[in-house]
């Protein structure tokens, strides 16, 4: 493994920023623990997160109706959680996602007394703030107006398992191909990189660029391809592609060049 | 506004039942009511693009729900929304039988948006814009579900569901704008082309569900049948009359899928320290396809052998037929041991089979110089193709759990998969005209590969002190991909043997992440996310050395505060921040094409505060600010096409909220937003004005 140390601007700014957030997280500290002001804890007219008027009743009591979530929730990636940060009284795991319980058990389960990560992403963002903000990019699946949701693609409570008929190449891909089954194949003529996922080009979550792509230019391509570089030329696949009529017409699947990138039914260099 | 469309009469419908069903006495549970006004000010495309929503100034909603129970025990509920001028729509039939099953439907529809845009060139002020209007594509989703229960029989389950997409979306294949050359000696200018989707997809599944004992079993068997219609329409050189081009590609495919899984799942084993769960899958597809690529005066042309104004490199096809078929063979298996109070310990396996064949015909059109001439003709020539792929893979999953020094817990994960597999591919035809049906092998390719990862993760979750929570998590990634490329044979060139050049790559990946939530008073809560990524791509192709061929570093933070300043006010704060740096050799390039392929050096900053006052009188108002800042732009002008934005964009929402009474409430809202994008020259900048007024009660 190969660990290189450079110091880009983008690196200063992240370190900057990080000194500020430590200040700023001290100084409201400081201020809150000099001014030591009243609690709010009664009686709240709205909570962060939750069901108005609702109060934490346990996970024990969402077992008597939910006791497949539970079991399955253990052997979930959730499941090397610690849940006690939410509340350090009893074991309210549950109610760490979906906001406390008890006007939900006592109308007999009524939907609209639970937060649901299914109709409302605030559940998932308590932790995931980095994906509430990539959602907010240019580039990002319609997640904020309600188009689709956290649970489309992510299953909480499930382990690694045949939850899904289909059955692709990359697991993850499941969820992608489930709405874009034009790109699944497969082709005559494949491009080897889907094997890799579509999360390898694309950022599902948000991205700067156009098709939530993570590299808006030729180098998403060039981290495969490339083999040979000379001082002005660079050989992909035993031919010069700096000249004229490759890259310098921008993208690799510019019109023509390789358009047909996640795989083609007449080109054997995926033209088209 | 379009009155003959469906989803405006199931907008009507929608409108009507908020007043007809109260009056009638149905127990009516919600009605929602909301209109509002919208004006922009410059780009009106990229404002609906960026929003997600049609072009109308005036947009409407209703939202009804209600339930009625009958004395044989059946419990009916109807959830709808209904939206004009968004064109979204979702509704929720169920019928419930505590003793019968369930019946469900839903119906939903909404669109999305797009604008493409190609690129902005400074020195002459042009964008290139397929249209100034906004693209839609709507998706509708229905799906009708039955669970029977009775006792001691299986569950019962039967789902179909029907998906589909219309219209029209931007692609990032992109096309020159002109053919004259600048002065830099560059063709340049990039035009957005665009995709016309029409897809349907159908779906059966028949489920058995029985427990025995500790054991779960689940059967199902399903069906699917996908249509799908899309055309690529590229145009190209469109501001050179004698060049200009227009290309539609059209791709028809009939697919069928069937498959079938069975899974059993244990809630506990041997005193419950084992949980163990089995599953296998079948699934089988074929495909029929079919297609064409057609140059011509319009994007409707039929194809014609005239050259026009077609280039040497303009290729084409029609008349392509072909199928391809898939089959997947997978199984997997889960354990949780609960070794004792403190370990856990999961085990995952998962062995998979997939093979797939595919073939196609078609007749490749293009243009060549007439021998001893300056002239050229149409070139057409038979072609077919074919290719087998078949891949096994092998994956292990071992995670140890240690929770002793509680409220520390620990998690060590390891993963390990490694496959290989074969693809041969072939692709005859001849260069000939006239057409004959005499066919030459042009390219082989046989290439063996292997796939091997390992991947090693470790955290923690630590619970500091009460209100203190301390997350963290590492993970290396090491991943191998070999390449044997036992069959390399090109009749034509030594170009078309692409991509068959490649012997290994390695992948070497260092992720992470940690976070801290502090609750620092009841009344106060931080949450800090700090994530990075770094990882090295090395690749070996046919007669070259290693090179590293791309290294990338990423980082984001993220920071939130809520903050209770009393009962009736509180204010939440979230601060983002997000790096992204690439680099490739190409970046080292030198002379003419010096910068040609620059690294990439992303960054952007996302801030949102939003503050909720209670006023005695128990309305409320609330105040949203948020400001996005992104640097991605690289003008690559002078050799290139320049990329990338240099966008900000500030939104400022202010909602008052007015208790009509318990459960009912009138919300008055504003929303400002401005968006400036710099690289674009401000081409795409608007600012637009909203106002909107909501009726909501809850019975």
């Amino acid at each position: 493994m190969k660990l290189k140390l450079k110091i880009s601007r983008n690196q200063t700014v992240f370190s900057c920023a990080l000194l500020l957030v430590t200040y700023l997280f001290c100084l409201f500290g400081f201020a809150l623990f000099s001014v030591s002001c009243a609690t709010f804890e009664e009686d709240l007219y709205s909570r962060p997160i939750g069901v108005e008027g609702a109060t934490a009743i346990g996970s024990d009591q969402c077992l008597i109706c939910h006791i497949d979530a539970m079991h399955s929730l253990e052997s979930s990636a959730h499941g090397n959680l610690n849940f006690s940060h939410v509340e350090a009284l009893g074991d309210r795991r549950c109610e760490t996602c979906h906001g406390a319980g008890s006007l939900h058990m006592t109308s007999g389960g009524d939907p609209e007394k639970i937060l649901n990560p299914k109709n409302d992403p605030e559940a998932c963002f308590q932790c995931h703030k980095d994906k509430e903000a990539r959602f907010n990019m240019p580039g990002a699946h319609p997640l904020l107006d309600g188009k689709v949701g956290c649970v489309d693609c992510h299953a909480f409570h499930e382990e690694k398992n045949v939850s899904d008929y289909r059955m692709r190449e990359v697991p993850e891909d499941e969820a992608c191909l489930k709405c874009h089954s034009e790109h699944a194949g497969p082709f005559v003529f494949e491009h080897e990189a889907m094997r890799e996922g579509c999360a390898n080009c694309h950022d599902p979550h948000g991205s700067h660029n156009e098709k939530m792509l993570r590299i808006r230019d030729a180098n998403l391509c060039l981290q495969c391809h490339m083999t040979e570089i000379g001082t002005n030329s660079i050989a992909i696949g035993g031919q010069e592609h700096a000249s004229f009529f490759q890259l310098v017409q921008g993208t690799c699947w510019t019109s023509s060049c390789h358009e047909a990138v996640h795989g083609s039914n007449a080109s054997p260099k995926l033209r088209y | 506004m379009r009155l003959n469309r469906n989803r405006d009469t199931l907008f009507c419908f929608g409108a009507l039942s908020c007043i007809v069903l109260p009056v009638l006495g149905i127990n009516v549970e919600r009605v929602e009511v909301e209109t509002s006004f919208i004006s922009i000010d410059g780009n009106e495309a990229a404002y609906y693009e960026r929003n997600g929503s049609a072009e109308e100034p005036f947009t409407s909603r209703f939202g009804i729900e209600f339930t009625e129970e009958f004395d044989s025990g059946l419990e009916f509920k109807f959830d709808g929304d209904f939206e004009l001028g968004t064109d979204e729509n979702d509704i929720e039939i169920e019928f419930d039988h505590y003793d019968w099953g369930e019946f469900a439907l839903t119906f939903r529809t909404f669109s999305t948006f797009d604008y493409p845009v190609g690129s902005y060139l400074s020195d002459t002020d042009e964008l290139y814009e397929w249209s100034d209007n906004v693209m839609k594509m709507d998706t509708e989703y229905l799906s009708v579900s039955t669970k029977l229960l009775r006792e001691g029989l299986p569950e019962v389950q039967f789902r179909y569901q029907r998906s589909s997409r219309e219209g029209e979306k931007g692609s990032t294949i992109w096309t020159e704008n002109n053919q004259s050359r600048p002065a830099t000696g560059v063709r340049r200018g990039i035009v957005p082309s665009v995709i016309q989707v029409d897809e349907t997809s159908d779906r059966l599944e028949l489920g058995l569900t029985q427990a025995v004992g500790r054991l779960d079993f689940d059967l199902a068997y399903g069906h699917e049948e996908t249509a799908t219609n899309e055309i690529r329409y590229l145009d190209r050189a469109p501001s050179e009359e004698e060049s200009n081009r227009k290309v539609a590609q059209t791709e028809v495919a009939d697919s069928k899928a069937d498959y079938a899984r069975f899974k059993i799942d244990t809630k506990s084993l041997w005193q419950d320290r084992v949980r163990l769960s089995l599953a296998s899958s079948y699934y089988d597809f074929s495909s029929d396809f079919s297609g064409s690529r057609i140059y011509g005066d319009a994007f409707d042309s039929p194809y014609s052998s005239e050259v026009g104004n077609r280039l040497v490199d303009d290729n084409g096809f029609v008349d392509l037929v072909g199928n391809s078929d898939l089959e997947k063979y997978l199984s997997n298996l889960n354990v949780l041991i609960r070794l004792n109070k403190y370990w856990r310990l999961l085990i995952a396996g998962q062995l998979s089979k997939v093979s797939s064949s595919s073939y196609s015909d078609f007749i490749e059109t293009g243009i060549t110089r007439i021998s001893g001439s300056l002239d050229f003709e149409g070139l057409e020539s038979n072609r077919d193709g074919a290719s087998e792929d078949d891949y096994d893979e092998l994956s292990g999953q071992l995670e140890l759990r240690y929770s002793k020094w509680d409220p520390l817990k620990l998690y060590l994960r390891a993963e390990v998969s490694g496959g290989d597999g074969y693809i041969r591919e072939n692709y005859y035809g001849n260069e000939v005209t006239p057409v004959v049906e005499d066919r030459e092998l042009q390219i082989a390719r046989e290439n063996d590969y292997t796939r091997n990862e390992r991947k090693v993760t470790l955290g923690g979750n630590w619970m500091i002190a009460r209100g203190l929570f301390f997350s963290a998590r590492c993970r290396l990634t090491e991943k191998k991909n070999q390449y044997d490329p036992i069959l390399r044979e090109s009749e034509v060139s030594s170009r078309m043997e692409y991509p068959n050049y490649l012997l290994q790559h390695e992948k070497t990946e260092v992720k992470g992440s940690a976070s801290l939530n502090w609750k620092a008073h009841n009344s106060l809560r931080f949450s800090t996310l700090i994530g990075f990524s770094n990882y090295d791509l090395d690749t070996l192709g046919i007669e070259s050395d290693f090179i590293e061929s791309g290294t990338c570093s990423e980082r984001n933070i993220s920071q939130s505060v809520f903050w209770t300043l009393s009962s009736r006010c509180q204010i939440n704060l979230l601060a983002y921040y997000s790096g992204y740096d690439f680099e490739t050799p190409a970046n080292l390039l030198e002379g003419s094409v010096e910068s040609l392929v620059p690294a990439v050096d992303n960054s952007s900053w996302y801030t949102s505060i939003s503050g909720n006052y209670v006023f005695k009188n128990e309305t409320s108002l609330q105040l949203t600010l948020s400001s996005l800042d992104i640097d991605s732009y690289r003008d690559n002008s002078e050799v290139s096409t320049p990329y990338g934005s240099l966008l900000a964009e500030r939104t400022v929402n202010i909602m008052y909220n007015l208790p009509l009474g318990e459960e009912t409430d009138l919300n008055i809202g504003y929303v400002y937003e401005h968006s400036r994008d710099e690289a674009y020259a401000d081409h795409l900048d608007y600012t637009a004005n909203q106002v909107y007024l909501g009726y909501r009660k809850k019975f």
